[in-house]
């Protein structure tokens, strides 16, 4: 969730001013970070004037920013309808493959999991326990069209089907 | 000019604006018509519009010395100077108690029935009490156009203190934020426009505050002019001046903070809140 009243750069900048990283290296972080999410352009832009896409990319942005280890993604696209979140998708993956980062994500899709994932793990409810892990083989760089191939439908029912035994 | 252009207009609120002014001289010109049948002073009562304009422009002095305009507009300064150094101390006290207000509970319960309580008192009867207090006309009405000021002021900045999403909390949270940080990057940015919400509703009370303790004594001040004129002891068109250029300058004192609004925070309040999950299927 972004800050209103703060540009998409300064809401990038914002972690690394509670950091007290010096100022002219937060700057060229901001850019690095903007540049990466491809919004280089919107960096002055508000939370207002931009798209809930483009919200959300400067969110991924001011995650990254303060360098962190892993991110932790929680259902961040699960209130979307499916033409927008697949778009956000494919956008995800590109930051990722120059992120570099190692990304925990969490949803409730099943063919979300399977498009973004190098390993999938399957958690039971009540308890949490690990269920089921499937490694996924799909080879990189993916596009939608991915989806559509018979080894993508046949990991989809692979991570299903270990849900049976829930 | 075509069709479609005049549809426009009507469809805009300017188009509402010209009728409502409109509406209200042919209202206010009936009546005067009237008065001026049955009354024999009918300035005393409701004059012409044009009789006020003409004496806003009259050069005949009405007290030896000054026109009515001159008189209106010195007097005027008076009492606006020291409603504005009210406003903005009362404004400051608002502030920093609601600041102490969100920061401490224990300040909130115990202050906030006061802060009702004086609020519930009729500046009328709190008027002469400041007034015997301080014994000064000048701080009297600086103190009383202070206390209106505060009180819409800090209620409207502790609602905002409330308002901040949890979400927006815990962001600060993640990242170790100090107290003193969350204020400055959170919590006080996020209730500017909250703080402009009270200033819009003081701004004209506290003009009125001090027109009204202008009238408890002489010496100057609009209100004092306005009782003089109704006692005649000058011409009863310095009264109808005063009264439109009071209405003029609470409206004015508004626009200024709507525009000191746009100034300080580039973003429309209407907007933040929901612009996460829904707006993004657009």
């Amino acid at each position: 969730m972004l800050y209103d009243w703060r540009t998409a750069r300064r809401n990038v900048c914002m972690p690394m001013e509670l950091m007290g990283i010096p100022k002219k290296q937060r700057t060229e972080t901001v850019s690095e970070m903007l540049d990466m999410v491809n919004l280089l352009g919107a960096g002055y832009k508000y939370p207002h004037q931009m798209s809930g896409g483009m919200q959300q990319r400067v969110g991924i942005a001011r995650a990254l920013a303060i360098k962190p280890e892993i991110l932790l993604m929680d259902e961040p696209f699960s209130a979307l309808d499916e033409f927008t979140k697949e778009k956000l998708n494919e956008e995800l993956l590109s930051i990722w493959s120059r992120a570099k980062k190692t990304i925990v994500f969490v949803t409730h899709n099943i063919s979300e999991s399977v498009f973004l994932s190098d390993r999938v793990v399957v958690l039971s409810p009540h308890p949490g326990r690990i269920s089921a892990v499937v490694d996924i083989p799909l080879p990189r760089p993916r596009h939608l069209a991915i989806k559509d191939t018979p080894e993508f439908g046949a990991l989809v029912a692979k991570v299903r089907n270990s849900f049976e035994g829930v | 000019m075509n069709r479609l252009n005049w549809k426009k207009f009507f469809a805009s609120p300017k188009w509402v604006t010209v009728v409502w002014v409109l509406g209200l001289i042919v209202v206010w010109e009936i009546g005067a018509t009237i008065v001026a049948g049955v009354k024999r002073t009918p300035e005393n009562v409701l004059p012409h519009l044009y009789q006020i304009i003409g004496s806003v422009f009259s050069t005949q002095k009405v007290n030896g010395t000054q026109t009515a305009t001159q008189i209106v507009l010195s007097n005027a300064w008076i009492t606006l100077e020291r409603a504005g150094i009210g406003f903005v101390l009362g404004a400051a006290v608002g502030f920093v108690l609601a600041l102490l207000m969100s920061r401490f509970t224990a300040v909130e319960k115990m202050v906030f029935p006061y802060l009702m309580m004086i609020q519930m008192i009729p500046i009328l009867g709190m008027a002469p009490i400041v007034l015997a207090i301080t014994k000064d006309i000048d701080k009297s009405r600086i103190v009383i156009a202070a206390i209106l000021t505060f009180y819409p002021v800090a209620t409207n900045t502790l609602s905002g203190f409330k308002a901040v999403e949890r979400e927006k909390r815990e962001l600060m949270y993640s990242l170790a934020a100090s107290r003193w940080d969350i204020y400055r990057k959170l919590l006080i940015p996020y209730c500017i426009p909250y703080l402009f919400t009270g200033l819009k509703i003081a701004a004209p009370m506290a003009i009125t505050a001090s027109i009204l303790v202008d009238t408890l004594q002489g010496g100057g001040g609009l209100g004092c002019m306005m009782s003089q004129s109704l006692k005649h002891a000058m011409t009863i068109y310095v009264f109808w001046q005063i009264v439109f250029l009071s209405a003029i300058i609470g409206i004015l004192s508004y626009q200024l903070m709507v525009w000191l609004e746009k100034l300080l925070s580039p973003y429309p309040k209407e907007l933040r809140g929901n612009q996460g999950k829904k707006e993004l299927t657009a």
